[in-house]
């Protein structure tokens, strides 16, 4: 209980905030910062000069990019919000954190795991999902380290002074709650071994709850605790209230409710169930609502401080930073619209898009917050205001010249590879490369957009170093005087009373109606409307009591978490398990996959390993553009076994969905050499090692072991006859490249590379399970 | 007797759709409900949270 729990009612305490954790984890933003932009430089370079991957394994751009949005995500932006969330919520509670071990725990465990990330990533120790990279020892440590912060939060909320919970707290209860869920879902491995495992998901659904967690990471972890900071932050240093605060209500939960089920439309025009592709549009378009109304709400604070945006560096990034909320939710929908995404999906428009997020939404915010909080956290004045403006001038022209120039490449992209001719039923550009090369000079301007934004970035190193360099860190207080606790409200209050069980009635008895016909309908028409009827006339027999409920719940942080639970399960449970089921089941479109072989399966694992799944997909759309260039569209079949699933999100080179048997094995051996001796103006790295390293074998038969496990079906077989089929295999290749004129060792890994894409696109057909319904159809039509 | 039928449903998941939109609608409604019903003291007390200052407040 808190130290001064047993003083009287009514007595007068001063509260030392625990700000010492905040500028730690301050300091460590702005660092991993550093580190995050740098490498998202460097890998700008590679896609502009291919000479710039070295040749060395760790430093490809496979192996690089993971580190770029694993620090940027993880690394800077979670250390800024969690330094947000620390300040923020120790001064609206009006308590100091309830632990000071826990609060050490949370930021050197944090620290840890990003090392950790640091290390292993160019190592290659992968998972081979997006934004998943993490090996599983990691994951655990995060979801410890996660269960510490949220301990800590929870427990900061138990000991508050303040009843009310501003509107900032549910943001951050969200962030909580929900990123633990998206978090441990999508993690769920079957370890081969200390630094490997295998996704329990396979196919379609391990895509898809790749994208409900990649979506809502987004969501849950770089926009909702970012609001709640917008939400403390702008009105505390515009020095005005927030406009509305009944729109910030209606923000929230529509926010929290809505996003949850918009992550599908990361797959559209795939192989994934047209009701989940509709209903990923539909949710994302519905977004535009209360993205922007938080927006409005975050500018319009601003109503009468406008004056203090020209001269206030701190103002200036947060009119900025929500600009650039309002700008990129403007964008996501638009993106989710079916014909929309079938132009930009897979191209640089989406890196505009995830860009002008991070670096104008993200990293405008984050910027205010420091200039914000260095000089009270040292009590000293901002070093140089000047230097401040300009880093905001700096870093707002490196951002529009990278989003316009990969708006620019993103639309080229799309209409090359979708251009036909001849009525069409020819490629306007057959070749792939010409893609790329049309794109260079925008590559170049991305590149130096980065590189701006980055040496603005270094303007804010250097202010908060001279800021805080020989000042006192000092600590915030407030006093606060002892008041009598109120009774809670406990979890069933949360849930059972009127208003929240007529919206529980109300959505059974239309969907009733909508779904069922006849009588049943009827009734359930009619139910629908009693229960408003009824709903009004509660409201209006109780008038201010009916609205007592949602006030309470304000004070109650136990229901109004497990409410939030409940609005983020329901969108996450409805999409997830119908797909579970699906796949389990016979609909896998009439083709199934082959599984791999075990020397097919070593080569999976290399790939990647290497990261090929960044720029290249594996998942032939439904569009025309995309069949005449990579053949028949994919079917749900043709990924089941794939753990993980590796149908990708960038085509920065082809895809490969259906690449196997489409050139010789000598032709993959000279390309992975050196691609441009075969693909003059390929920008991809080459793999000498793989020429060089031999392909692990001995751990074979635990792979497939696992594989089994999961429900592929391998059938039985002895570490001897594992290690019989791989050279067999070896050999068919070793002796097939001979013969065309290249040698190399059967054990060497570019060996089980080749053997693995040239199994892609190789499946059975399937005849359908006739169902009950099917025979009857079919007995009927022989009876006519 | 599909004609009478309002949305043809072939698989039984094509319902979720629709839950998922009353579910949306009625969380909607109800928020605006209870947003609105606030008493103007209790918006003016949330809305001054933030705002208390401290003695490191540099204006």
């Amino acid at each position: 209980m808190h130290d001064h729990a047993r003083l009287p009612v009514g007595s007068k305490v001063t509260i030392e905030f625990n700000d010492g954790v905040v500028r730690q984890f301050l300091i460590a933003s702005i660092l991993w910062g550093v580190v995050g932009m740098l490498v998202g430089v460097v890998i700008a370079l590679q896609l502009s000069f291919w000479q710039m991957n070295f040749n060395l394994p760790w430093l490809t751009f496979g192996r690089l990019r993971p580190l770029h949005t694993n620090s940027a995500i993880f690394a800077f932006v979670g250390n800024m919000l969690f330094a947000g969330i620390y300040y923020s919520t120790q001064r609206l509670v009006k308590a100091r954190l309830a632990s000071n071990v826990l609060s050490q725990i949370h930021f050197w465990g944090w620290q840890m795991i990003i090392v950790a990330a640091a290390i292993t990533l160019p190592l290659g120790l992968t998972r081979g999902k997006e934004y998943a990279e993490l090996i599983w020892p990691i994951n655990i440590a995060v979801v410890v380290i996660w269960v510490v912060f949220a301990v800590n939060f929870f427990w900061t909320l138990a000991r508050r002074n303040e009843p009310s919970l501003y509107v900032a707290i549910w943001f951050y209860i969200a962030t909580i709650v929900t990123v633990a869920v998206l978090y441990i879902v999508n993690h769920l491995s079957f370890p081969t071994s200390w630094v490997h495992s295998y996704s329990i998901f396979g196919g379609v659904q391990d895509a898809l709850v790749e994208w409900w967690y990649g979506h809502n990471a987004v969501a849950f972890f770089l926009t909702t605790p970012v609001l709640g900071i917008m939400y403390y932050f702008v009105p505390k240093a515009a020095g005005r209230p927030v406009y509305s605060y009944r729109l910030s209500i209606v923000h929230f939960w529509s926010l929290v409710f809505i996003y949850i089920w918009a992550g599908s439309h990361h797959l559209l025009n795939t192989a994934l169930p047209n009701w989940l592709q509709s209903v990923g549009e539909l949710f994302s378009l519905m977004l535009w609502a209360p993205s922007w109304g938080g927006m409005l709400n975050g500018l319009l604070t601003l109503r009468g401080a406008w004056h203090k945006v020209r001269t206030d560096p701190v103002l200036k990034f947060f009119a900025a930073g929500v600009t650039f909320y309002g700008m990129a939710t403007f964008e996501g929908p638009l993106l989710a619209i079916k014909s929309v995404n079938a132009l930009a999906h897979y191209s640089d428009w989406i890196i505009a898009h995830v860009h002008s997020g991070t670096l104008g939404w993200n990293g405008f915010m984050a910027a205010g917050m420091f200039y914000y909080l260095a000089p009270r956290l040292w009590n000293r004045k901002l070093h140089s205001t000047a230097a401040a403006n300009m880093h905001f001038w700096i870093g707002l022209v490196g951002i529009l010249l990278y989003v316009a120039s990969m708006w620019v490449s993103g639309i080229t992209q799309g209409l090359m590879l979708s251009a036909t001719r001849d009525n069409g039923t020819v490629l306007a550009y057959p070749n792939f490369v010409d893609a790329v090369t049309a794109t260079k000079a925008m590559m170049y301007t991305r590149a130096f957009g980065g590189t701006l934004y980055l040496a603005g970035w270094l303007m804010l190193v250097w202010n908060v170093w001279k800021t805080a360099k020989g000042a006192e860190p000092v600590n915030g207080s407030v006093e606060v005087f002892i008041e009598e606790k109120k009774p809670g409200m406990g979890v069933v209050g949360g849930f059972f009373n009127v208003p929240v069980m007529s919206c529980v009635l109300l959505v059974i008895c239309i969907t009733g109606w909508a779904a069922m016909s006849g009588v049943a309908s009827g009734i359930a028409g009619w139910l629908a409307i009693l229960t408003v009827m009824a709903a009004i006339m509660h409201k209006e027999f109780m008038g201010q009591k009916w609205g007592e409920w949602y006030e309470k719940l304000l004070e109650n942080s136990l229901p109004f978490t497990a409410l939030t639970i409940l609005a983020v399960l329901v969108g996450g449970m409805v999409e997830l398990i119908p797909t579970i089921i699906i796949n389990q089941a016979e609909n896998i479109e009439g083709v199934r996959q082959i599984p791999y072989t075990p020397l097919e399966l070593a080569g999976r694992d290399i790939y990647v390993r290497e990261g090929c799944y960044l720029c290249h997909s594996q998942m032939i759309r439904t569009l025309v553009g995309d069949v005449l260039r990579y053949g028949d569209y994919s079917k749900l079949g043709e990924s089941i076994y794939d753990h993980p699933f590796q149908w990708g999100s960038k085509r920065i080179g082809p895809d490969l969905a259906r690449e196997g048997g489409k050139y010789p094995n000598l032709w993959h051996f000279n390309h992975m050499q050196n691609p441009r001796d075969v693909t003059p103006g390929s920008i991809m790295p080459n793999y000498p090692w793989l020429y060089t390293d031999k392909t692990n074998v001995e751990i074979l038969p635990r792979k497939i072991d696992v594989m089994r496990k999961l429900g592929v079906p391998y059938p039985a077989a002895t570490e001897e006859e594992i290690q019989a089929a791989v050279e067999s295999q070896e050999k068919g290749i070793v002796d097939d490249l001979k013969k065309a004129g290249a040698t190399v060792e059967p054990d060497r890994e570019i060996v089980a590379v080749i053997a693995y894409i040239q199994k892609l696109g190789k499946s059975e057909k399937v005849q359908p399970k006739q169902t009950e319904s099917g025979m009857k159809t079919a007995a009927a039509n022989n009876v006519h | 007797m599909n004609i009478f039928n309002r949305i043809n449903i072939e698989q039984w998941q094509h319902v979720l759709s629709i839950v998922s939109m009353m579910l949306f609608l009625c969380t909607f409604v109800i928020i605006v409900v209870c947003s609105m019903g606030m008493p103007r003291t209790k918006l003016t007390h949330m809305e001054s949270l933030p705002l208390d200052k401290e003695p490191t407040d540099h204006d």
